[in-house]
């Protein structure tokens, strides 16, 4: 029989070395060692870990009224999601919010493919996958596994391979996501990091929400924050900037102005006022001169173009 | 180990212009043991001794080289922030794993002695059957911590089930980490406790099924 006290000691030892972050593994060992009931203590617990798994199964009563896959959230978090940024309207949005995993360590970098503004790169790896560059961008490979991509600038077009056994992983501002079989835009914002899949699927936060994206979704995410916000797109627009195209709906010019400057190598800076102007429609850029750029850009997004140096700035118009 | 100093320097030849010009990628893989790989070697007598604690005996060594082939196996692990911890909590699963594979063995073996319905030697209980296991189970586990305090109970369910870490758990409640703890530590006194009936009753209780 195992005595209340080692009981006591392999709940707390338990309960240690359950969290993520748990790292005094010495410590165990030297207490595991001292006397074998501890292990039989601690093997104890261990079930009785696996056993409180139980409750977050489905239909397990009103406390956790959460499907499975999602991990059920405190109030407070979903209410700081509601104030965050006003992302939620109806039940079905909430359904789009979910939980992120924190960002974690750098990765050991190898390859480094970048790109200066206004250039495309194509990147062709040794599978038979593909990453589209866009300009101004930079993506990281591990050399160890090639299907294990960091997206630390810009934007990348991924057309992946799929391998069942060998899973391709993009890493975006410690956003996270695993290729199901996909073609897929990747782009870290000024603000966060955003992917849309043009085929296929994307599985993002594998390890986590593991919120599964199909065709045409798009995904976003603020860097920092701790949700993120699905929502439908054109899945035929996705990625089209490889061709020169920028297709938007109800976009906010701060972003219009993020791909451009990516896209044209001229740096567009949006006034305070008009960052979040909304932009519905399509910009061709390619073969456009910079002269004639500010042109194009004051009828197409209905702001002025001012040139400040080597930059544009849009503003608002003063009057509609 | 890959890492070369600068990985500037391993700038890959790529195209600049266009998407007719292709040029693959061949970068000089080294073969050598992985950082997790290396990371396993250098920490190989820990994990030994941890191995033998747990419970592995003799079989430490063994357990070891399975814990290297699933090492070898993992796919695209991606970075990790503390290695060393990650192959002891690797180490520490593998043995809970063959704790409960035994157990299985065991309880399926009395089952196919008292019952004789199961021809192959599958588990192959009625899914309803199952279900109202599971519901039971539940019923159990939530009535196990109904004797704790509301506060003990959240804390369990924000660790164990949304697997907030328990520093985070710590800032949110504004109490300290030890505080957590000691909420955490008695709830898996109370779940332990219930693992336990549970692994006692269960062959008595299959005895009794004609």
């Amino acid at each position: 029989m195992i005595g209340s006290e080692i009981r006591d000691q392999a709940a707390l030892w338990m309960a240690r070395a359950r969290d993520p972050r748990f790292s005094d593994w010495d410590g165990l060992t030297e207490w595991l060692e001292a006397d074998p009931a501890h292990n039989l203590a601690y093997e104890a617990a261990f079930a009785g870990h696996d056993l409180a798994g139980v409750l977050g199964e489905a239909g397990s009563g009103p406390s956790a009224a959460m499907p499975v896959s999602l991990p059920t959230r405190s109030p407070r978090w979903r209410q700081h999601g509601l104030l965050g940024g006003g992302l939620l309207g109806t039940a079905a949005a909430a359904a789009a919010i979910f939980a992120m995993v924190a960002p974690y360590g750098a990765a050991t970098t190898d390859m480094v493919a970048e790109t200066r503004p206004g250039e495309h790169r194509l990147i062709r790896l040794r599978d038979g996958s593909e990453i589209a560059l866009n300009g101004n961008s930079r993506v990281v490979l591990d050399r160890s596994n090639e299907r294990t991509a960091r997206l630390e600038r810009g934007e990348a077009m991924f057309t992946v391979v799929h391998d069942e056994t060998r899973p391709f992983t993009v890493d975006a501002g410690g956003a996270r996501m695993v290729d199901l079989g996909t073609k897929f835009d990747v782009v870290r914002t000024a603000r966060g990091s955003e992917v849309s899949v043009a085929e296929g699927a994307v599985l993002y936060d594998p390890n986590g929400a593991a919120v599964r994206l199909g065709p045409g979704r798009l995904l976003r995410r603020v860097d920092g924050s701790e949700l993120v916000e699905v929502s439908q797109t054109d899945p035929a627009a996705i990625g089209a900037w490889r061709t020169g195209r920028l297709v938007y709906r109800d976009a906010p010019l701060w972003r219009v102005a993020d791909d451009l400057s990516r896209a044209t190598g001229t740096k567009i800076v949006v006034d305070r006022n008009a960052t979040n102007l909304p932009f519905t429609g399509a910009i061709v850029v390619a073969g456009v001169q910079r002269e004639a750029l500010a042109r194009r850009l004051a009828a197409v997004l209905d702001v002025t173009v001012a040139r400040r140096g080597e930059e544009l700035y849009l503003k608002a118009r003063a009057t509609r | 180990m890959t890492g070369s100093g600068n990985p500037e320097r391993n700038i890959v030849a790529l195209t600049t212009a266009g998407y007719d010009r292709r040029i693959d990628v061949h970068p000089d893989l080294e073969m050598v043991a992985s950082g997790l790989n290396a990371v396993l070697l250098a920490n190989r007598e820990a994990l030994l001794r941890f191995l033998r604690a747990r419970g592995a005996g003799e079989d430490a060594e063994d357990v070891l080289q399975d814990l290297w082939l699933k090492v070898e196996r993992l796919e695209a692990p991606g970075p990790i922030a503390d290695p060393r911890a990650y192959l002891f909590r690797m180490a520490d699963n593998l043995m809970h794993d063959r704790v409960r594979a035994s157990m299985r063995r065991v309880n399926r073996e009395q089952a196919w002695s008292e019952t004789r319905h199961d021809t192959d030697g599958r588990d192959d209980t009625p899914s309803a059957e199952h279900l109202l296991a599971a519901r039971q189970r539940l019923l159990q586990v939530e009535r196990a911590l109904a004797t704790l305090g509301e506060r003990t109970q959240s804390i369990f369910r924000r660790f164990r089930l949304d697997g907030i870490s328990q520093s985070r758990i710590a800032q949110e409640e504004g109490i300290s980490l030890s505080a957590v703890e000691k909420h955490l530590q008695r709830a898996y006194r109370v779940v332990a406790a219930l693992a336990d009936d549970e692994a006692n009753d269960a062959p008595a209780s299959r005895s009794h099924t004609p």
